[in-house]
């Protein structure tokens, strides 16, 4: 067996071995974000008033989950593409100050959209694969 | 822009990875796909080395996956014949003794003007000289000439002469080639002779010095004309 043969066998072996790891990060990330989010809609589902502590607590630590994945899955996706989560849970803390239940109610559904969209763009389906 | 600087650096770095990897053909050799392949590692670097927001394993995955791609698609097309002419062809024969394969033109799509082309560029300008032109898979065609036209070499008028030898290179741009004194058996105390008996002044002024079997040394000063200078050479030992 010659050096390149070798070579290329090493690299294939980290190859799959980086997309199994990516894959596992991925759900694992995404998964835990859904998780809190379905905990917030539950929490927030009968409330008419949500300017609380509690409250607040609980978003801006979604808020510090996500942006702590992000700096991770920045690695493998386009930065553009998973910014709008971001985005939407920075306006969830603004509507809790405001205590704007729709609005906020109307957020936790769009990150729980974005969050099972990027579960999507990001997993091995045969839609993306073709 | 300094990331812009660290992710050209990494791209380049890894693009001569993979071009190391891919051997050393030059586009002339290259097989068909092998050159699609070369302007997609081209195409594919440069997305990730300027687009910021792209992660740059979005280059770095696909470059990989190709180069593993291609090392495959090439480690079987030297195992298998079959393999091996599905992915790169085979080679057709485009003129024999009875002229211009008519066929041959037809299934490859070229026209007697590029058929003139190859065979000129052969180093012949008339049909009537060429015995057989073979268009390789790599898409250069190359020339057997009638005997009548073929260039007279010395096994012809049975001239022998001695197998002529590859020189090593001592010293390039002053820098003394210390893997070649081991190949030439020679001491770092036999090139200093050679440049003393050069009349040069020192190492660090010889623009190159090689030796042959023979004891034939070329060595030439930086901004000087050559040298030859002429040594008993026994393949160590240099008198």
């Amino acid at each position: 067996m010659n050096k390149k043969f070798i070579y290329v066998i090493i690299i294939l072996v980290i190859l799959i071995g980086a997309c199994v790891w990516e894959q596992v990060m991925v759900n694992n990330y995404l998964s835990n974000i859904k998780e809190k989010v379905y905990n917030l809609t539950e929490f927030v589902k009968d409330k008419t008033d949500i300017n609380s502590k509690q409250m607040y607590d609980l978003v801006v630590d979604l808020d510090d989950t996500w942006e702590r994945y992000e700096e991770k899955l920045c690695f493998l996706v386009n930065h553009k593409e998973i910014a709008d989560l971001g985005v939407e849970l920075t306006k969830m803390k603004i509507y809790v100050v405001e205590n704007n239940v729709t609005e906020f109610k109307a957020s936790l559904a769009q990150v729980l959209y974005y969050a099972e969209g990027y579960e999507h763009v990001m997993g091995i389906t045969l839609q993306n694969l073709l | 822009m300094l990331t812009l600087i660290i992710r050209a650096t990494i791209i380049y770095l890894l693009v001569l990875v993979v071009f190391r990897l891919m051997g050393k053909r030059q586009i002339g050799q290259m097989q068909p796909f092998e050159l699609v392949l070369t302007l997609v590692i081209a195409d594919l670097a440069t997305i990730p080395m300027t687009e910021t927001s792209v992660p740059i394993i979005h280059g770095v995955v696909p470059l990989i996956t190709l180069v593993v791609v291609h090392f495959f698609l090439t480690f079987f097309s030297k195992k298998s014949n079959k393999v091996g002419e599905f992915i790169n062809g085979k080679p057709i024969v485009i003129m024999n003794p009875n002229g211009v394969d008519y066929k041959s033109l037809k299934e490859l799509d070229i026209t007697i003007d590029d058929l003139f082309e190859a065979i000129r560029s052969a180093g012949y300008f008339s049909l009537e000289e060429v015995q057989y032109a073979i268009m390789e898979t790599n898409g250069t065609v190359n020339v057997l000439p009638k005997s009548a036209f073929s260039p007279v070499v010395n096994k012809d008028l049975n001239i022998h002469l001695e197998e002529s030898n590859l020189p090593v290179t001592l010293v390039s741009e002053g820098n003394l080639m210390k893997e070649n004194l081991l190949i030439s058996g020679l001491k770092e105390e036999d090139v200093k002779n050679i440049i003393k008996n050069a009349k040069i002044k020192s190492l660090k002024d010889v623009l190159v010095a090689t030796i042959d079997k023979t004891g034939n040394v070329y060595i030439q000063e930086k901004n000087k004309p050559f040298q030859m200078l002429k040594y008993q050479y026994n393949g160590g030992n240099l008198t």
